[in-house]
């Protein structure tokens, strides 16, 4: 569903992202795993074609990011980690808005935007301007804006950044569902117990490459260990770390 | 005063980091302030100097009088001015600028507090002084051809006066926080202030002023003279100022002199230790407030107004666009009939149009023998000022829009709406309004000069026209710093925007060197009251086609260039 092949991104002397390549199949959870820093940042955002690739390609179901966008951009939906978004509109205009820019059906995206807007709980504040709304409740909007079209491809960078337990409950329980629907997901996250949970298969992503990829097993056996939790893993495979014993 | 030095720190670090990292938006607002600054200074002074060298020379008992009354008059109109400049200013350095938490949890001490927070808000307020305080003492020093001790003197005495108001406006501003509720208050205050001011120039206008000067009523110079009544309350600190520097400028010293001198700097040393008494006494009550505010604003939102019906007619109106464009139009109406900044700038152009055509409409154009040269020079110089106003709207309005939009432009990137599109909707979305206020404006103001109707024809093209152009030039720049405008949009436009303004003055001073062909043909045709020739005609039809031809080229370039750039736009 997500192929990227030899991607690279400069910005002067410094490379984010270096020659990362990836693929993603269809109803799989996909989790970027990664220190700050990492590019993982990077790689999603040349994934939804805010940032062109200095080289290699992105397919998104099959069209080319860089050279056929709008359709590549149809099929899929995108969260930003702190996304802004029009304080002077209410929550109901912005996702009519965005019905409009994705050609939504009028009855879909009435019954999907509402049915979302209930789960997230932020049917009684539809009304109200974005610009009244805590940052967490803007994020539950911009989660909806995305799951209410039914996209093919959900791409999310850091969707838990702002939201209560209560909100990375709901997140986890929607991404199972939209997975069983037949929905490819790729989310970035630097908190390992969530993506431990979540995802299908994670790729750890370090000074703009991808170290090791695969599922929780593949990873234990690619870092030759033995550790049974995946932050061992993570932090083995990424070498800025040093254990607290070194140290003193 | 160690503690001061470091709250001060960070200001002076980030200025010298801009300076040393040689930050392009840092370098453009530079050259751009004092490039203006530097300009205005020099022609406001040139311009009292040759003033007052012309009075000096009528009469020098009446320039005497009208010297010291005038300029009486001119400080007590800055000292109110810097007394509302402190209150605005204060309300953000104590209250609303985004490092207070950082500064108002460190043990720090209240009185390095209050002096940081005071340094900064006389050195914001300070432009007053640079602007309007050089030309007044440099042009008089110069016309007393008084020695380089003056320069500095008046600048110290000027210096002093300017800290009182200041302080006054800064005790307002802590007493009225520790009142109301700042954002609200800032809010309130600017729109009652726009819209009080929007009101008061129109009606001033329709007063019609110009009686009042008429020589009838003012018979000779003297009485004119005596007819200024600048307030000089021998406890306002006007009068201290003027009789210092007049006093010094006379050579006419006394102990007078020496007192005034002493009562400006006495009275700023006071107000600053009564205000930091104010401040230790009242601040923190404010602050609290402002933080209740905050908590209380974000659990109960403000209900949108509601426009429903609005949009629905002008759903209807666009009711033949694609989805996207439609929800792309309505989405910015509604973002720019939410903000207050762009309904201010509505009101203040809606009571200038006002102003203007009713200027033009009591115009004595009916001088005897001159009646048509008149009419036809106004008409042209009116067209000129007719496309500075659409320009200056451009510039004013749809450049910021368009860079506003940065900080918000992933939705669009990331979904599948073409830059073509994009570049489209933004266009008729500007173009719509802009297009009728320059026919409204070109039609009706020919109307009351009373040109003939071809000519009304000929001029409203080129509003149209010329209207187009600047519009897509006013996009395609926009577009070409949404990468840089990301953060604070509005304070990275305005240099942009004077560039924009540059070129769009370019293309007026073109379009109106061509207009001059037309303008002649008719001056002499009405002067001769002879029917046009083929030849005129030919050659009015060629200038039509010439600027058809520059302003479509102009137009189709700066598409090109938006789409271009659009689609280069790297969102990091």
């Amino acid at each position: 569903m997500i192929e990227i092949r030899d991607c690279t991104k400069r910005y002067g002397d410094l490379i984010a992202v270096n020659n990362l390549s990836l693929s993603v199949k269809e109803s799989e959870i996909f989790g970027l795993l990664g220190p700050n820093g990492a590019g993982k940042s990077t790689t999603i955002k040349m994934m939804v074609g805010l940032i062109k690739p200095d080289s290699g390609f992105i397919k998104i179901g099959g069209h080319d990011i860089s050279l056929d966008p709008v359709n590549a951009k149809r099929i899929m939906a995108y969260v930003p980690e702190k996304g802004y978004v029009y304080e002077k509109l209410t929550a109901w205009e912005y996702l009519t808005f965005i019905s409009g820019l994705y050609g939504l059906e009028e009855e879909t995206f009435k019954k999907n935007a509402l049915e979302y807007l209930e789960i997230f709980g932020l049917s009684n504040w539809k009304d109200e301007v974005i610009g009244s709304f805590s940052m967490g409740m803007k994020q539950r909007l911009l989660l909806t804006s995305a799951f209410m079209r039914n996209p093919a491809v959900i791409i999310l960078d850091e969707p838990h950044n702002g939201l209560d337990p209560k909100g990375v409950k709901l997140l986890k329980d929607i991404l199972f569902r939209l997975r069983s629907g037949g929905t490819t997901i790729i989310l970035s996250t630097h908190i390992i117990a969530i993506a431990e949970q979540i995802c299908d298969k994670i790729a750890i992503i370090n000074r703009g490459s991808v170290t090791a990829q695969g599922t929780n097993e593949d990873l234990r056996h690619y870092a030759r260990s033995s550790d049974k939790n995946l932050e061992d893993i993570f932090l083995r495979l990424t070498s800025d770390y040093e254990s607290p014993g070194a140290l003193s | 005063m160690k503690e001061l030095f470091i709250l001060l720190a960070p200001r002076f670090w980030s200025l010298r980091n801009d300076i040393i990292r040689f930050e392009r938006s840092f370098y453009k607002k530079l050259i751009f302030y004092i490039g203006l600054g530097g300009i205005f200074i020099f022609l406001i002074t040139r311009l009292l100097g040759l003033g007052m060298a012309k009075l000096q020379n009528l009469s020098p008992e009446v320039f005497n009088l009208l010297l010291v009354k005038g300029y009486s008059l001119i400080f007590i109109i800055i000292f109110f001015i810097q007394i509302i400049n402190g209150f605005v200013l204060a309300l953000n350095t104590y209250y609303q600028s985004r490092e207070l938490e950082v500064l108002f949890t460190s043990p720090v001490n209240r009185t390095s507090l209050f002096l940081s927070r005071l340094l900064e808000t006389h050195i914001r307020a300070s432009w007053m002084l640079i602007i309007f305080g050089i030309p007044l003492l440099v042009s008089s020093g110069l016309l007393y051809q008084a020695k380089p001790f003056y320069f500095i003197y008046s600048l110290a005495l000027f210096l002093a006066f300017s800290i009182i108001p200041v302080n006054i406006g800064i005790g307002i501003a802590i007493f009225t926080a520790s009142v109301f509720h700042v954002g609200k208050f800032k809010k309130f205050l600017f729109s009652g202030g726009i819209i009080a001011a929007a009101l008061l120039l129109t009606l001033l206008r329709l007063f019609k002023p110009e009686r009042l000067v008429t020589p009838e009523l003012f018979a000779n110079l003297t009485l004119f003279v005596s007819e200024i009544k600048a307030p000089a309350f021998i406890l306002l600190p006007n009068r201290w100022l003027s009789e210092a520097i007049f006093n010094f400028l006379g050579k006419a010293y006394s102990m007078d002199t020496l007192i005034f001198i002493s009562l400006l700097f006495l009275t700023s040393y006071i107000t600053t230790v009564f205000l930091e008494v104010v401040f230790r006494r009242r601040h923190y009550r404010g602050w609290g407030l402002l933080q209740e505010g905050g908590v209380i604003l974000r659990g109960k939102g403000p209900h949108a107004p509601r426009i429903t019906r609005f949009t629905k007619v002008f759903q209807r109106f666009t009711k033949k666009l694609d989805a996207e464009s439609r929800m792309l139009l309505i989405k910015d109406l509604l973002c720019q009939l939410r903000d207050t900044k762009s309904i201010h700038q509505i009101l203040i152009l809606l009571s200038l149009i006002i102003i203007y055509l009713f200027s033009i409409a009591s115009l004595p154009l009916n001088w005897e023998g001159y009646s048509v040269q008149l009419r036809y020079m106004i008409s042209f110089f009116n067209l000129g000022l007719i496309l500075i106003i659409i320009a200056s709207l451009c510039s004013r309005l749809i450049y910021p829009a368009v860079v506003s939009e940065g900080s918000s432009l992933w939705i669009i990137k990331t979904s599948p709406m073409t830059p073509g599109r994009y570049v489209l909707t933004k266009f008729l979305f500007f173009f719509v309004p802009l297009f009728i206020i320059g026919q409204l404006l070109t039609i009706s103001t020919s109307f009351f000069i009373g040109i003939e109707k071809p000519m009304i024809l000929l001029k409203s093209i080129t509003a149209a026209m010329v209207s187009f152009s600047l519009v897509s030039m006013s996009i395609a720049f926009g577009i070409s710093e949404l990468g840089y405008a990301t953060g604070d949009s509005v304070r990275d436009a305005k240099a942009g925007s004077a560039i924009q303004m540059i070129s769009s003055v370019s293309l007026i001073l073109f379009t109106l060197a061509l207009e001059l062909i037309p303008v002649f043909l008719y001056f002499l045709k009405e002067a001769e009251k002879a029917a046009f020739t083929r030849k005129a005609w030919l050659m009015i039809g060629a200038v039509v086609a010439v600027l058809f031809l520059v302003n479509f080229c102009i137009s189709a370039i700066s598409m090109r260039m938006s789409i271009k750039r659009y689609e280069k736009l790297q969102l990091s």
